[in-house]
């Protein structure tokens, strides 16, 4: 009976021991964090800047700066550089963090006490960092180191969104610096196209040449620690958004990722191959006489003339891209309907003036094909401003407003004076088109037209009768 | 289930059983197992019955009129722990031989009061230590070793943890993939873990042939259990905070059974490191049928699910930054709250079948099979392409900086903020918060986009599951003065490696990718796919991810022995011949060794020997001189085979046993007020290979150096004396010299986990002549133990550790880190010195006072006793004691700053306690 009573209370002891619990171990889960702290920025981006000049200076004062993050190291384009930007400019912080974008990511609203940081200059970029770096010529600023970030950089709200500041190559001057820019327009230089961000091999940076249609270029570099290094340009034209900095004299551009490009429109210009060129730039190839295209381009464009309604010439056909338009003149008649893409090969295709309106003459048919279809949104403009610049204008779609049409009363056939209030031209209708024997408005009227040219004059040229509203 | 298992048991107990009866005589000699003496008044009585007589001068008995059948015959003495033995009584005249009986207060008390202070999480990571609490000699010299140097890990000879063979009820406790034994299997079961027997160095046991450095066996079967109730509670300040345990034994019954239960729990909210916890059960039962005189069948299972934070070595930095050489880098506030990112959770259950078959009574087989089956987990932060969360990273540290006044800076504002200190988890949710992303392709299924909080940040635990089943028989057969000992083990142990997510700390998924290689091999969108079967998995919590593999992995031996005594000499020989074979199985194709990391490796296969021999020439009954030779070939361990285990099936190329010799010869004096012993080893290590792994920050990786052809020298003197005064002093003193070193310059090929580049292939390491890292390779001790008669004592000891080495880095030894740097400049000897910290001195204490309960309360009707232990260790509070330390593998090739990645130390606890109240009723 003792033992079986020892063995109950031995049995029941261990079954207390092995139940009961003491430590816990249970963890609460922080709240998320996103909310501004109660802190008052005093100084702008642009007058911490100001602090600079020219020779390394430490902050002691108790500015404080805000701003929102533009640029972070998710890429790997940049490196323990934060760029943050307000209204007033933009500026580059050193940190001794990498991978910093899971705190101070791009969007992120930020607070950055500047008293006892450091404003000097690395080859003319303005940076802010948390020593003094001898080890360049002439010294430059250092990272702020990771365990003292804390005391400097407080964290606010999330995604706030920057607007790119759109510029022209030529307007990105130094106030831009470490600012968020959007070029638009723009593409790679012809040798930059197809080719690699940056050597991700290697990890070597590179740089790659951006170009606008007028020629202007300005640097456009990558780090081979980029994620994207081993991405391609692309070989269209479009928007490129960046952070602007410089090394030295020279300007150079960084994306964050490469979604800050978006180039997928035809390129600006010829010396590209076989490839598309613009319109303006073929237009731009007359030399004030007849020639001879030599380079293998073609361009493309939607036709904006009706051959169904006969209101021109069997054998033209006049298109239009987003640069311009221009008439093609084929060796014959052709059924390029109104809104429909087409390519066109001008390899040694004669460029010249008929009766002063540009066309590229005798096309052989073959030389076209379709590949597409669009439309054409015509410009609203004045028959002033259609006059004055005609050669931007010359074969693309106009809306006039307003127009009285004279003689009152008659039939579109033949030429009518057309009037809008800022100038008179010349409304042109072929007498076998098909609308020829119709009878125009009398009251007032918006015309949506080509842009033509006869002689010495302007003139314009109707598709169809709803061209007449 | 563990209750079932309880209840199981108890039904078990309720089987009747048989008796006999008839009439015979039993006589014997009883010894003291330390001394040898006669044991003189020792009682000898047959259980249930009022047959008793005492032990003459001689140490003889004789008990006559017993009746035939089974008998229990107990042997009790005060000063030793009580004997009992069954006998099939039936022939007229039995000879029980020679009972050697262990003196009861130094080694129970030494057992009940953990004098070691190494943690069990520093047992299980140290590929060294000998564990203290196994050896069951108790002369001045091992007690030194196992006890009072353990606290400053002294490791004896400077061995390595396999060069010791372990057995817990048949079962070697050697993890086969690292070579270590898994002492944590039973830890918290120390009540029913007593029964011990070990031998140190090269003496022979007849369980096994033993290993280089010693062995022991440990009997845990209910038969070897005390009969008493126990239960004790502890508190200290050490690893747990405290100890409860209770523990039953029944002795064996009339009937043949005998069974025993224990259990304990030990916790801590908070370890003697900061942010350290400790939460473990144990439990074990045991029943055994003993089956005629001949037969005993047992059967054992235990089981120590246990969970604690650890605490892990820093820099010397850290530790002054902190002000504490107790500094833990692994744990960090979570709302307020301590939190440990390094877990240790494991559950190990073992089970164990054992049979003795006593054939006859010189002569007895014992066979056991045994199985352990479980899994063990250490958790770790893991991150992608965030910073890294350790707050001892090198680049967070006041010496990255190169600017003092930054530098000053960074230091106060590291000292200031204790917070800053540790692990910000707040921050690690915050990020995975605000990390929403989109996997194109998940789970391999083009077009599945999964979209959500993309974790950077995670607790992954690495995981070992353990699978491990061994048979072993050994025979003990004895005629006249010559011992005959042969056995047969056989080890199957199929251990899995992989990860597993614990944690998503807020975020909604991980991915199964590999930051480092999508930045390695930007052109192969291959490469980074842990696993190219299930590309850009989805991984939730308790998903495996990272590396999985299998080792698989059998070890059969055969050994026979030898021993034999003469009135002049004693000598025995003995002989093992074994076979080891392994490979490795990939479960996952990594993207970057898409060709060797799915599927089974090449079987490795090793056929390997050991044979020892001894001579102990007797001067006279109390004077001996002996010596013993060793000579075996160790097969080369899994994990220093496969260079990156982790990753591929990628070996060494022609992996071939390494060899070890060891000679030992010395003095003893046996007297009864005099001990003495002097022994000198030499033991030499030959065509080792060892691959370190270490965790290299820029390279996001495990790097691998491979060292083959590594030589290593360990020899050295142990002296101890030990003298009884009058009135119950003792005093003692041991030495342990030793000069462990390398011999040979090994050569080094270093690969990583992420690449399949060799970074270094055959580069020379200049190793030969550094210390090996050992721990002390001197250790002093000066010990007074008084004994009252009034049943307490207290012993003093009085120890000093010398010439401990720091671990070197090879790669800091080699050509490329000292190029271009002048021959013998003090940079150059900066590069390549070995450091030695500073000897140190320490004072332990530790007492005990039995108290018999029944004196005062004559109700009592069974024998009750309180014990009380007390130990005090490091009583001078020396924080300052390195007890080892190791560079890390990495080195600074850029600027050849030895401290950049600045030497790791351990540093010995402070002062520290364990008191222990144990109530029990026999």
């Amino acid at each position: 009976m003792i033992k079986t009573n020892h063995y109950f209370i031995a049995l029941l002891l261990l079954i207390g021991i092995t139940l009961g619990s003491c430590v816990k171990n249970d963890f609460d889960n922080p709240p998320s964090d996103g909310q501004d702290p109660a802190i008052t920025p005093n100084t702008t981006i642009a007058q911490l800047k100001a602090l600079y000049n020219g020779t390394i200076v430490q902050v002691n004062t108790d500015m404080i700066i805000s701003g929102i993050v533009v640029a972070d190291d998710k890429s790997g384009n940049f490196y323990k550089s934060l760029v943050l930007q307000d209204s007033t400019g933009g500026i580059n912080i050193r940190i001794d963090q990498s991978d910093f974008y899971t705190s101070f990511p791009i969007g992120r609203k930020i607070f950055v006490k500047c008293n006892g940081l450091y404003l000097g200059a690395y080859n003319e970029l303005i940076q802010l960092g948390g020593s003094i770096d001898n080890s360049t010529s002439p010294a430059s600023v250092s990272y702020i180191p990771s365990t003292l970030i804390g005391n400097y950089i407080f964290k606010g709200v999330y995604n706030q969104e920057v607007k790119a500041k759109v510029l022209g190559i030529n307007d990105i001057s130094n106030a831009h610096q470490n600012m968020l820019i959007e070029l638009q327009n723009v593409e790679f230089a012809d040798a930059d196209t197809n080719q690699s961000y940056a050597d991700a091999i290697n990890l070597l940076s590179a740089n790659r040449t951006i170009k606008d249609c007028s020629g202007n270029t300005i640097i456009l570099r990558t780090s081979g620690y980029a994620n994207f290094a081993s991405s391609l340009t692309p070989s269209g034209k479009g928007t490129l958004r960046a952070v602007y900095q410089v090394f030295g004299t020279t300007k150079q551009l960084y994306i964050r990722d490469i979604n800050d490009v978006v180039m997928s429109d035809p390129r600006c210009s010829s010396g590209g191959g076989s490839g598309i060129v613009d319109i303006i730039s073929v237009r731009n190839l007359y030399p004030g006489s007849t020639t001879t295209i030599q380079s293998n381009i073609k361009i493309k464009g939607i036709v904006i003339s009706d051959y169904s309604n006969a209101n021109i010439d069997a054998r033209n056909v006049v298109i239009q891209d987003s640069t311009g338009g221009i008439v093609v003149r084929f060796a014959s008649g052709h059924t390029f309907a109104l809104g429909e893409e087409i390519e066109v090969n001008l390899y040694n295709q004669e460029l010249s003036k008929f009766s002063g309106l540009l066309q590229v003459n005798n096309v052989p048919n073959a030389n076209a094909i379709v590949t597409g279809s669009g439309s054409i949104t015509p410009v609203s403009t004045t028959i002033a401003q259609v006059v004055a610049n005609q050669n931007q204008y010359e074969s693309t779609l106009v809306t006039l407003s307003n127009v009285s049409i004279t003689p009152t009363g008659a039939t579109y056939g033949g030429s009518r004076n057309i009037f809008d209030g800022s100038a008179t031209s010349i409304l042109y209708t072929r007498t076998g088109a098909n609308f020829a024997n119709n009878v125009y408005p009398s009251t007032n009227v918006n015309i949506t037209a080509i842009v033509s040219y006869f002689g010495t004059a302007t003139q314009f040229t109707m598709r169809n009768l709803s061209d007449v509203q | 289930m563990k209750i079932i298992k309880c209840i199981s048991l108890l039904i078990l107990l309720l089987f009747p059983t048989w008796i006999l009866a008839q009439n015979s005589k039993i006589s014997g000699n009883l010894i003291d197992n330390e001394s040898g003496q006669a044991i003189q008044n020792a009682s000898i009585q047959i259980v249930n019955s009022n047959l008793t007589v005492s032990s003459n001068e001689k140490g003889f008995f004789e008990l006559s009129n017993i009746p035939n059948g089974e008998q229990v015959i107990l042997i009790s003495h005060a000063d030793y722990v009580t004997f009992s033995r069954s006998i099939l009584v039936s022939k007229e005249q039995h000879f029980l031989g020679t009972v050697a009986l262990l003196l009861k207060e130094i080694g129970q008390v030494q057992e009940e009061v953990p004098l070691s202070t190494i943690s069990e999480s520093d047992i299980r990571e140290s590929a060294a230590i000998v564990s203290g609490a196994l050896s069951a000699s108790r002369d001045a010299f091992t007690s030194a070793v196992n006890f009072t140097f353990s606290g400053a890990r002294f490791r004896a000879r400077g061995y390595d943890g396999r060069e010791q063979v372990n057995y817990l009820n048949g079962m070697q406790l050697t993890d086969m993939v690292s070579g270590r034994s898994m002492f944590y299997v039973y830890s918290g079961l120390n009540d029913v873990m007593r029964a011990r027997e070990g031998s140190y160095g090269l003496d022979p046991v007849t369980y096994g042939i033993g290993g280089i450095g010693g062995s022991s066996n440990i009997d845990s079967r209910a038969v070897r259990q005390r009969k008493q109730l126990q239960a004790s509670y502890a508190v200290s300040n050490r690893t747990y905070e405290n100890r409860l345990m209770l523990t039953y034994g029944s002795g064996m019954n009339s009937k043949g059974w005998a069974f025993a239960l224990s259990g304990s729990k030990r916790w801590a909210d908070e370890g003697y490191a900061p942010g350290s916890y400790y939460d473990g059960y144990s439990m074990f039962a045991a029943v055994d049928k003993q089956i005629g005189l001949q037969h005993t069948i047992s059967f054992i299972a235990l089981a120590s699910p246990s969970e604690f934070g650890k605490s892990s070595p820093s820099v010397q930095e850290m530790y002054d930054l902190s002000g504490t050489n107790y500094y833990n880098p692994n744990w960090g506030y979570q709302q307020g709250e301590k939190r440990n990112a390094v877990v240790n959770k494991s559950f190990l259950p073992a089970f164990f079948l054992n049979y003795e078959y006593r054939v006859e009574d010189n002569a007895t087989l014992f066979a056991s099979v045994s199985m352990l089956n479980g899994t063990s987990k250490v958790s770790a932060l893991d991150w992608y392409n965030a910073p890294d969360p350790r707050p001892d990273y090198y680049r967070n540290l006041p010496s990255f900086q190169t600017d003092p006044i930054i530098a000053s800076m960074v230091y106060q504002q590291l000292k200031n903020n204790e917070a800053q200190r540790q692990i910000n988890w707040d921050q690690l949710y915050l990020v995975n918060y605000n990390s929403y992303a989109s996997i194109q392709n998940a789970n391999g299924i083009a077009g599945n986009t999964v979209s959500g909080l993309r974790a950077r940040y995670i607790v992954e635990d690495r995981v070992t599951e353990y699978q491990t089943t061994q048979g072993n028989l050994v025979y003990n057969k004895t005629l006249k003065n010559i011992q005959y000992s042969a056995g047969l083990s056989m080890q199957m142990q199929n251990n899995s490696y992989y990860k597993e997510v614990n944690d998503l700390l807020g975020a909604d998924f991980y991915v199964d990718l590999n930051q480092y290689a999508e930045q390695d091999f930007p052109d192969d969108p291959d490469a980074l796919q842990n696993d190219l079967n299930n590309p850009n998995r989805i991984l939730k919590e308790g998903d495996r991810f990272g590396y999985d593999y299998d080792a698989v992995l059998r070890n059969g031996a055969a050994f026979f022995q030898l021993q034999s005594q003469w009135e002049k000499f004693d000598w025995f020989a003995a002989v093992q011949l074994n076979q080891t074979s392994y490979y490795r199985n990939g479960n996952v194709k990594n993207g970057i060794f898409k060709d060797d990391s799915f599927g089974k490796s090449k079987t490795y296969s090793f056929t390997g020997y050991m044979v020892k021999t001894g001579l102990t020439y007797k001067i006279n009954g109390r004077n001996y001189l002996f010596t013993n030779l060793a000579n075996a070939s160790h097969a080369p361990l899994f994990e220093d085979v496969f260079i990156s285990a982790r990753t591929r099936n990628q070996s060494i190329e022609n992996p071939e046993q390494s060899k070890v010799f060891s000679v030992e010869g010395g003095y003893l004096l046996k007297a009864p007020s005099l001990k003495l012993r002097a022994v000198g080893y030499f033991t030499a290590f030959r065509d080792e290979v060892s691959t370190l792994s270490f965790y290299h920050e820029d390279f996001r990786s495990f790097v691998n150096y491979t060292l083959k052809g590594i030589d290593r020298n360990h020899s050295g003197m142990e002296l101890a004396a030990e003298k009884k005064l009058y009135g119950g002093f003792t005093l003692s003193a041991v030495a342990a010299i030793g000069q462990y070193y390398y011999q040979s310059r090994p050569s080094a090929t270093v690969t990583q986990d992420n690449n399949s580049e060799v970074l270094s292939n055959n580069e020379t390491i200049y190793f030969k002549n550094l210390r090996i890292a050992a721990g002390p390779q001197q250790a002093y001790t000066f010990g007074v133990n008084y004994r009252s008669k009034k049943f307490w004592f207290v012993n003093v000891n009085f120890n000093y550790f010398d010439a401990i080495y720091i671990n070197t880095n090879p790669a800091r030894r080699t050509q490329a880190a000292v190029d271009l740097i002048p021959y013998s400049s003090a940079e150059w000897n900066r590069i390549l010195s070995q450091e030695k910290v500073d000897g140190q001195f320490t004072v332990d204490v530790f007492g005990s006072w039995s108290w018999r309960l029944n004196n005062k309360f004559k109700a009592l009707k069974r024998n009750t006793f309180v014990v009380f232990n007390l130990g005090i260790n490091n009583l001078l509070n020396n924080q300052d004691f390195i007890t080892n330390g190791y560079e890390q593998l990495r080195f600074d090739f850029s600027d050849r700053n030895p401290d950049k990645f600045d030497t790791k130390y351990f540093y010995a606890y402070g002062i520290n306690y364990f008191f222990n109240i144990t109530l029990r009723m026999n």
